[in-house]
């Protein structure tokens, strides 16, 4: 069995598409940590993280013979995880939720030391398609018109999402710095 | 008024990274894609099947429909117009270009 571990991506890809098994299981190696953070910032809940990684990975095996270009693997695969996360939301919450300004937050953050925690339980007060845009911005490093693109939203509304929930965060976690350092 | 410090939300997200990458994942991924090609086969099994039972079953029907498709349109004796027109001189020639009307028609509509 060729160890593919340090094989280029692009070429990992491109054997994948072709059905190779072993070769998509590399790359499911590879890009775990990835998806697995994203759903995990997305949704605040570890276990569900895992099973919206596993959806996006088993969406990807089905539909990597639609994949143009091996070397936009990374991307095409965050498409697939926005979406995963976006069927998830419409399966189990409405519009209304979506878009809120104070539905579905938590009633309030948990005062524990460490930041994860910390960053967490604010990310967890954001509407959601606020957290999306943020998450997108600052955890995936996206540009504003690249959250766009992903998530379909209208450029105008992915600026104003991202605005609102920077701010929120930073309001957030300045009181809880505060707090923590009383 | 309190003014509060800016704090790096680029530099949070990098530190912090919740999850890490275990083996127990890879193959709990390799396992639900193993369960998808047996259910894509059986899939393909089952269609399979089910296509050459109808055909076995709609084999009569298939060729008799098939005559009638064959059916002209103008009686006309073999000869140049005969060759020339057999394209179109047909019940098969007439729903074909219906279907394409309908389409057209449609479209139209759609686009309208």
């Amino acid at each position: 069995m060729p160890d593919l571990s340090k094989t280029a991506e692009p070429m990992v890809v491109g054997l994948a598409r072709a059905g190779d098994e072993q070769a998509f299981t590399e790359l499911v190696r590879r890009r775990q940590v990835l998806i697995r953070n994203l759903m995990q910032r997305l949704s605040g809940d570890r276990e569900l993280a895992r099973d919206l990684a596993q959806q996006v990975f088993l969406q990807a095996w089905r539909d990597i013979g639609k994949l143009r270009s091996p070397d936009k693997f990374s991307a095409w695969l965050k498409r697939i995880a926005v979406n995963t996360w976006n069927q998830h939301l419409r399966k189990h919450l409405n519009q209304k939720i979506l878009d809120g300004d104070s539905a579905l937050e938590s009633p309030g953050l948990r005062r524990q030391p460490g930041m994860v925690v910390d960053l967490e339980s604010a990310l967890s007060t954001l509407p959601l398609n606020v957290r999306l845009c943020v998450v997108l911005a600052y955890h995936e490093g996206l540009s504003h018109r690249e959250i766009s693109t992903l998530t379909d939203f209208p450029l105008g509304t992915v600026k104003s999402h991202v605005k609102r929930g920077s701010d929120r965060l930073q309001s957030l976690l300045a009181d809880y710095q505060g707090a923590s350092n009383d | 008024m309190t003014r509060k410090t800016a704090i790096d939300l680029h530099g949070l997200f990098a530190d912090e990274q919740p999850d890490c990458a275990s083996d127990e994942f890879v193959e709990s991924v390799s396992a639900l894609i193993r369960v998808a090609q047996r259910r894509r086969w059986l899939r393909r099994f089952g269609l399979a099947l089910s296509f050459a039972l109808l055909g076995w079953q709609f084999q009569g029907l298939a060729v008799d429909l098939s005559r009638v498709l064959l059916v002209q349109l103008v009686e006309l004796e073999p000869g140049l117009a005969f060759e020339i027109l057999a394209p179109i001189n047909s019940i098969g020639a007439l729903l074909s270009s219906l279907l394409l009307l309908v389409r057209g028609f449609h479209r139209r509509l759609l686009a309208g």
